[in-house]
């Protein structure tokens, strides 16, 4: 019987780890991380990775010697244990081992969270001692409510002392969408977030970006896109796929209420930023119209007839 | 989809059976429990994942107080949260009137129940007509066929139901909980409108809908759903206008046949004035046809009738003068100006609450956020001036004279350039902000 | 001390039911928290239902279960309501953690173990131990009584973050539309509604409503009524446990000779001593924000929701983030410390073979105490805390990985070479460690704060809390209700009914668990109520669903459990003074141990854990057992008898 119970711990452990291993080799099954669409990406999966062959190891050796030792030692063995109490140079070895891998992640983990969030920081609310961060492309104030995300977009080159009052006070100019966030690829992005009711966060899978809203804050944060997924086509007028037709989802992470799993938003990473300010200046003209004009949609995406 | 793993989960029933039979001889106890499992499990899993209504789910009857009047108070805050329906019993002390669909005779519910269902079909299975020959190109013009109905339906269960409710009541499980209160469409009634005040038709046009459902109304808790593809926005809308059209035929045939004293020829002679009706037709199998007929006239009548803006006449310089001008139509009660201030007061910021037709309470806009629930759009603009919010207080502005549409332009001018005291001009920003500037708002989101 | 202050119980109140004895308090906490497990695992369920199906008409349950009609209602066609779905998941959590996981180890085996292990009569305060099982009934009546208010119990997760939690409306402004009609009412006469004036209840209770969401209205008051009665109970048990455990030990007992779970007890006792009122403060607060409108939690500029405006504020919503983690991360080491320590023992028992690393398994368990203190911002790595901040707590919180590894190694040293006895018991002590190590293993991701950004709020986070609280504290309840039944009742549970429900318990509760690792690689948000409207997430809905059909029957396999605990309550075999050939001291006493515990007050002459000692009767020495006549007894100072 004895044999069956460390089976059994064996196959559920396996089972496990079988699961993971499946989700990582088939990601044709949807199963694994996203793409990975920002320069922050690929460091944060990087980590990920690197915590996740640390963990199988110990994952392997810690299972590993308990079906082994179930396996081996059932109380109908022959003879009683051996009354060991301890043994202090094993206590010093495997509290050293762990220590060093804890260490390494630590290390690896440190300069990844400077630059995922303490640009942003920096942009707005500079650190003393530290390097100025690289004036922004784009400027895009979020604010989030229940149950929708507005973005305003600074429409022209804003300085970056004059970045907190444009927050406050906007210009008529500002083009305002629901649910929309466009970039460029390579574009220096700072997002302010703010929210008018509870916290929400403004959660973007494939850019591995997340942040909370705050009421009475404004946060900043800060992203350049390293993939595109459409253009804007200034003849048809309309937005085609890009370098990939990935549909791209903003969510919301922070419960908001009953319809919090409806925050829904879409990204569009633009190739350059001549197809993203054709489209801006699209979206203002619909946004300005002055005559008889259907309200019509800039994201449904056409596919791009050249592309098979 | 690629995860062939687990479909298998889902499409072979349980192991049910043969393990059912085993248990069958087992004691009652047993038997019991391993069906509430097996029911609890073939239900959910070997049943497809349904995204409408169930077959067997109809539409209820209207149970809930019907607004006859609402009070012409202001009073001084909104009922709490959750207490919209309370709030609305207790209108006729306020002065308003409500009618009790519970006073409705219960041979009439049901003959009534019956009637809509026969047009308007079930959740699951919407139509408009009872057969579509009757309505014929009224009802395909209009896309409310039963395929795009259909869709509409399973939309709306996934997307709108928990606010706008089953009938479209608002009265979702969200629905109570957000003020301004979701859309009840059961009377036929839209603020947001486009149409040519002309004929007097209150009567949205597809678009209308599209454009709130695209930009949703900001303001309210109405979301945006602009991400959505323009297919389902359609079916949407054409789903909602199903809802709408059945709502107001019961909401019509309630409202008369509840009033003291009132019959079923009540019904002809105030809706049906041009129809030769004889004695005997007097019922309502007769009427409810009829009537559906004359609203869906309405509605293609509608799409027609929109109210075009007058072209934009200013330069770019000319702006400023506009603005001034704009904001002295906005704020004189000269005879020759609007005098909006004495609603919008202080701009919209002191704005005093007032009943809707609904029995909701909503307070003419506060101008200096920038928020417009119809749409920020100038064109936008246009129809809330041109056209007034019906439902609510907000009347269509009248502008008499050669100059009427570069006063509505001037006025557009100044309401969109109000939220930005930093572009107004001078003696313009004083009167609105005061000499010290913009009072930072915690309502103000941009 | 006073544990010999009060007499043995006269009549059937006072001997079971208003009852001074830690026994009898054990048990009732054992019984309530029965209740609330089973409450909570229906919630559960409801949860898994909806996000297995999340588009499915319940119709067929409605049939069986018509009574939940209010909350799946027919008119919106048979389905979970977005509102309902939200009070489920917050309730779940709620009840699991506050009212079964804390009262089951901290309450029933805490109260039941601790004088029996130390050997002291009863606990040094056997009134104040009363009271704080009797203070848990006016929290359990606003628990439950939640569901019956307007909007709904509680759905503004367990963590209650505001606004969405602590917003009211501002009550200053005069109740709605009421004054306009007292104007009018004044003037004229009243027609109808005579009795339509709402009452003082009434008003207090729309005072209530939250325009933020239906079910953070009163419903959410009566949570943090049930909160903060919660927490005064668990104040006066740690109290209670912590003097007991430092006055009324017996002679002999050191601090270094006393089991594992009183020591795991004790830490948790300090835990919640130091932590406990930081938590019971958060709750007044809100409850001040939620019913006379102070404004702790408002910023200062106020709030809008639609046309409801909050006033101006002047509190920071960030500040319940901190004083709520302050105490709930620790909680998480109040919900596994207890079950670390009695693992342990049960283990140790199982395996014939002295535990391996005593001092080192207890300093690494005050170790996680302390860590446990400022680890807590690890929560909100996301939450618009300043960054560098961060970087802080990812140091403390990786370092507390540390204490949690050398537990794991030494566990393992101690099955190495053991004779393993497999019971029950043992089996779901040894799942601990097992599942313990994925649960710990997970962890570290959410340490390192840019993956957190990522995993941060998705169903990693699921997976890794119900590895620990799941997987590991409920693994060990088990194997502590296995092992020490027989001292409770006087009778054991079946063997192979224990061993059918661990099997399938086991399998299910992996296949419920982990593929929500997966779901949370995926990026996939907790606390969504229909996650197929993300094109990104529909790939991953077929796992949901499995996750469901898992957590269904492993819901049924529950049953089990309880048949096997009732039935052997009444029926199973009697079982003798030591059915398990263990050395601690509750062993010593008789199966049920009567009033006053033990027939002599035992002197302790060893630590607890003397096995495999070759040339002793059963390879064993009790703690009070003395070998070797010559040795001196050692009575330390300050241990009174």
């Amino acid at each position: 019987m004895h044999r069956f119970w460390s089976l059994l711990f064996a196959a559920v452990n396996l089972a496990c780890l079988g699961m993971l291993l499946v989700a990582y080799a088939r990601p044709e099954l949807g199963w694994w991380l996203p793409e990975a669409a920002s320069t922050q990406a690929p460091k944060i999966d990087a980590l990920f990775y690197l915590i996740s062959a640390l963990c199988a190891l110990f994952f392997v050796i810690t299972q590993g010697i308990l079906v082994a030792a179930i396996w081996k030692f059932p109380s109908t063995k022959t003879g009683e244990a051996k009354p060991i109490h301890g043994n202090t140079g094993l206590e010093i070895g495997w509290t050293l081992a762990p220590l060093a891998g804890l260490l390494v992640i630590t290390g690896a983990s440190l300069p990844v969270w400077k630059s995922a969030k303490y640009q942003g920081l920096q942009a707005t609310f500079p650190i003393a001692n530290s390097d100025p961060a690289p004036a922004a492309d784009q400027v895009i104030l979020v604010t989030a409510r229940q149950w929708d995300w507005h973005l305003r977009y600074a429409t022209s080159p804003l300085q970056p002392e004059g970045v907190r009052e444009w927050a406050e006070d906007g210009t008529p100019a500002d083009l305002i969408v629901a649910d929309e966030l466009h970039v460029w690829k390579g574009a220096q992005v700072t997002l302010l977030l703010r929210t008018t009711d509870v916290i929400h966060s403004f959660f973007i899978p494939v850019l591995r970006l997340k942040q909370d809203t705050l009421p009475g804050k404004t946060i900043p944060l800060r992203f350049e896109a390293t993939v595109s997924n459409v253009r804007f086509d200034p003849a048809q007028r309309r937005l085609v796929t890009g370098e990939n037709d990935q549909t791209w989802e903003i969510a919301c992470a922070e419960l908001c209420g009953g319809n919090h799993y409806r925050m829904r938003g879409k990204l569009f990473v633009h190739p350059d930023r001549k197809s993203y300010e054709a489209w801006l200046k699209h979206a203002q003209s619909q946004s300005r119209s002055r005559t008889l004009s259907a309200s019509s949609s800039s994201s449904s995406i056409l596919k791009d007839a050249s592309k098979p | 989809m690629p995860n062939t793993l687990f479909r298998t989960v889902k499409q072979t029933p349980l192991p049910g059976r043969t393990t059912a039979l085993l248990f069958a001889r087992g004691a009652d106890l047993s038997r019991h429990a391993f069906w509430a499992v097996s029911l609890i499990l073939l239900g959910t899993c070997s049943c497809a994942d349904r995204e409408g209504y169930p077959d067997d789910l109809a539409y209820p009857v209207r149970a809930d107080l019907l607004v006859e009047e609402s009070p012409k108070l202001t009073p001084n805050n909104l009922p709490p949260p959750g207490g919209l329906e309370k709030s609305i019993s207790r209108l006729p002390e306020l002065g308003g009137k409500v009618l009790d669909p519970a006073r409705f005779p219960e041979a009439n519910r049901t003959e009534l129940a019956k009637l809509l269902e026969e047009q308007f079909g079930t959740p699951a299975q919407p139509r408009v007509g009872a057969s579509n020959a009757e309505l014929g190109d009224l009802v395909t013009k209009l896309k409310l066929d039963p395929t795009t109905l259909i869709q509409g339906s399973v939309s709306y269960r996934r997307n709108c139901l928990h606010c706008h409710g089953l009938a479209g009541d608002g009265k979702g499980s969200s629905g109570l909980w957000v003020s301004p209160a979701p859309r009840d469409f059961r009377q036929g009634r839209f603020k947001f409108i486009s149409t040519s005040p002309a004929k007097n038709l209150n009567r949205p046009r597809r678009e209308d809908i599209i454009r709130t459902l695209r930009m949703g109304l900001h303001g309210t808790s109405m979301p945006a759903f602009g991400i959505y593809p323009d297919q389902e926005l359609e079916a949407l809308a054409s789903y909602v206008i199903h809802l709408s059209i059945r709502g107001e035929m019961e909401f019509t045939v309630l409202k008369t046949l509840l009033k003291a004293n009132s019959q079923i020829a009540n019904l002809f002679e105030n809706y049906l004035p041009d129809e030769e009706v004889s004695k005997a037709q007097e019922n309502l199998a007769y009427f409810v046809p009829k009537y559906l007929k004359e609203i869906v006239t309405q509605f293609n009548t509608a799409e027609t009738q929109i109210l075009t803006p007058p072209e934009y006449p200013y330069k770019e310089s000319e702006l400023e003068d506009s603005i001034k001008r704009g904001h002295r139509l906005f704020s004189s009660q000269a005879s020759d100006a609007l005098g909006c201030v004495s609603c919008h007061i202080d701009y919209g910021r002191q704005s005093p609450w007032q009943y809707d037709e609904w029995g909701s309470l909503n307070r003419p806009a506060n101008l200096t956020l920038g928020i417009y629930k119809g749409g920020r759009r100038p064109v936008d603009l246009f129809w809330r001036l041109k056209r007034g919010i019906p439902p609510s207080k907000m009347p269509a502005v009248t502008l008499t004279g050669d100059e009427e549409a570069k006063k509505v332009w001037d006025l557009i001018n100044f309401i969109e350039a109000m939220p930005y005291p930093a572009k107004l001009p001078e003696e313009v920003r004083n009167s609105v902000y005061g000499p010290t500037g913009r009072i930072a708002s915690a309502a103000n989101p941009h | 001390m006073s544990q010999e202050s009060h007499p043995a119980p006269g009549n059937f109140l006072t001997k079971y039911v208003f009852s001074l004895d830690h026994k009898v308090i054990g048990i009732q906490f054992l019984f309530s928290g029965l209740i609330f497990w089973i409450l909570g695992g229906l919630l559960a369920l409801g949860v898994r239902l909806q996000l297995g199906w999340p588009n499915q008409a319940l119709t067929e349950l409605l049939k069986w279960f018509p009574f939940l009609e209010p909350y799946i209602p027919t008119n919106w066609g048979s389905r979970i309501s977005p509102e309902f779905y939200t009070m489920l998941f917050t309730m779940h959590a709620t009840v699991m953690i506050f009212f079964v996981v804390v009262p089951w180890l901290g309450g029933a085996f805490g109260n039941y173990l601790i004088p029996l292990m130390i050997g002291a009569k009863d606990m040094a305060f056997p009134k104040l131990n009363m009271l704080s099982y009797w203070i848990l009934w006016p929290s359990f009546f606003f628990l439950v009584a939640g569901f019956f208010v307007d909007g709904g119990a509680a759905g503004s997760g367990w963590t209650a973050y505001p606004t969405l939690a602590s917003v009211s409306q501002n009550p200053e402004i005069p109740d709605p539309g009421l004054d306009a009609a007292a104007k009018l009412s004044a003037s004229q006469e009243k027609t109808s509604h005579p009795d339509s004036e709402p009452g003082l209840w009434e008003k207090i209770k729309n005072r209530w409503n939250s325009p933020a969401a239906s079910q953070s209205g009163q419903g959410q008051v009566y949570w943090l009524l049930a909160l903060i009665f919660s927490g005064v109970s668990s104040m006066m048990g740690s109290i209670n446990y912590i003097t007991t455990i430092l006055n009324c030990r017996a002679p002999g007992m050191t601090l270094l000779r006393m089991p594992l779970t009183v020591w795991g007890l004790f830490i948790t006792a300090v835990l919640q001593a130091l932590a406990l009122p930081v938590l019971t403060v958060a709750l007044f607060m809100q409850f001040l924000d939620r019913t006379v409108g102070t404004v702790f939690f408002l910023p200062p500029a106020g709030l809008s929701f639609g046309n409801w405006q909050t006033g101006t504020g002047g509190g920071q919503p960030l500040l319940w983030q901190h004083l709520f983690w302050f105490y709930s991360h620790p909680a998480v080491y109040i919900m596994i410390l207890p079950a670390m320590g009695m693992v342990s023992d049960v283990l140790v028992a199982s395996c014939r073979k002295p535990l391996f690393g005593y001092k080192p398994m207890v300093f690494s368990m005050i170790g996680i105490a302390g860590l446990g203190f400022i680890v807590w911002g690890h929560h909100m790595f996301q939450s618009g805390m300043d960054p560098r901040l961060g970087t802080g707590f990812m140091v403390a919180t990786i370092l507390i990985a540390l204490p949690s590894a050398v537990k794991t190694f030494n566990w393992l040293a101690t099955v190495w070479g053991s004779r393993l006895r497999f019971t029950a018991a043992s089996l779901n002590a040894l799942a601990f460690i097992s599942m313990f190590v994925i649960g710990g293993l997970s962890g570290i991701y959410m340490a390192s704060t840019p993956v957190d950004i990522y995993i941060h709020d998705t169903y990693l986070i699921v997976a890794h809390i119900h590895y620990v609280l799941f997987l590991s504290s409920m693994f060990g309840i088990y194997a502590g209700i296995y092992f020490w039944f027989p001292k409770m009742f006087g009778r054991t549970m079946n063997e192979p009914l224990g061993k059918i429900h661990f099997v399938l318990t086991f399998l299910l509760a992996n296949g419920t668990f982990f593929p929500m690792h997966i779901l949370g690689i995926r990026g996939h948000p907790r606390r969504y109520y229909d996650p197929t409207i993300f094109d990104w997430l529909s790939p991953v809905q077929p796992l949901n669903q499995f996750i469901s059909i898992c957590a269904i029957l492993m819901g049924f396999v529950q049953v089990i459990f309880l048949v096997n605990l009732f039935y052997s309550l009444f029926f199973g075999p009697k079982a003798g003074r030591n059915p398990w050939e263990s050395n601690s001291l509750e062993w010593e006493a008789p199966s049920p141990p009567p009033h006053g515990n033990f027939e002599n007050t035992p002197i302790v002459l060893r630590g607890p854990y003397e096995y495999g000692v070759a040339d002793a009767p059963g390879g064993r020495i009790s703690q009070t057992g003395n070998v070797q006549p010559e040795a001196p007894v050692l009575i330390p100072k300050g241990t009174h008898a």
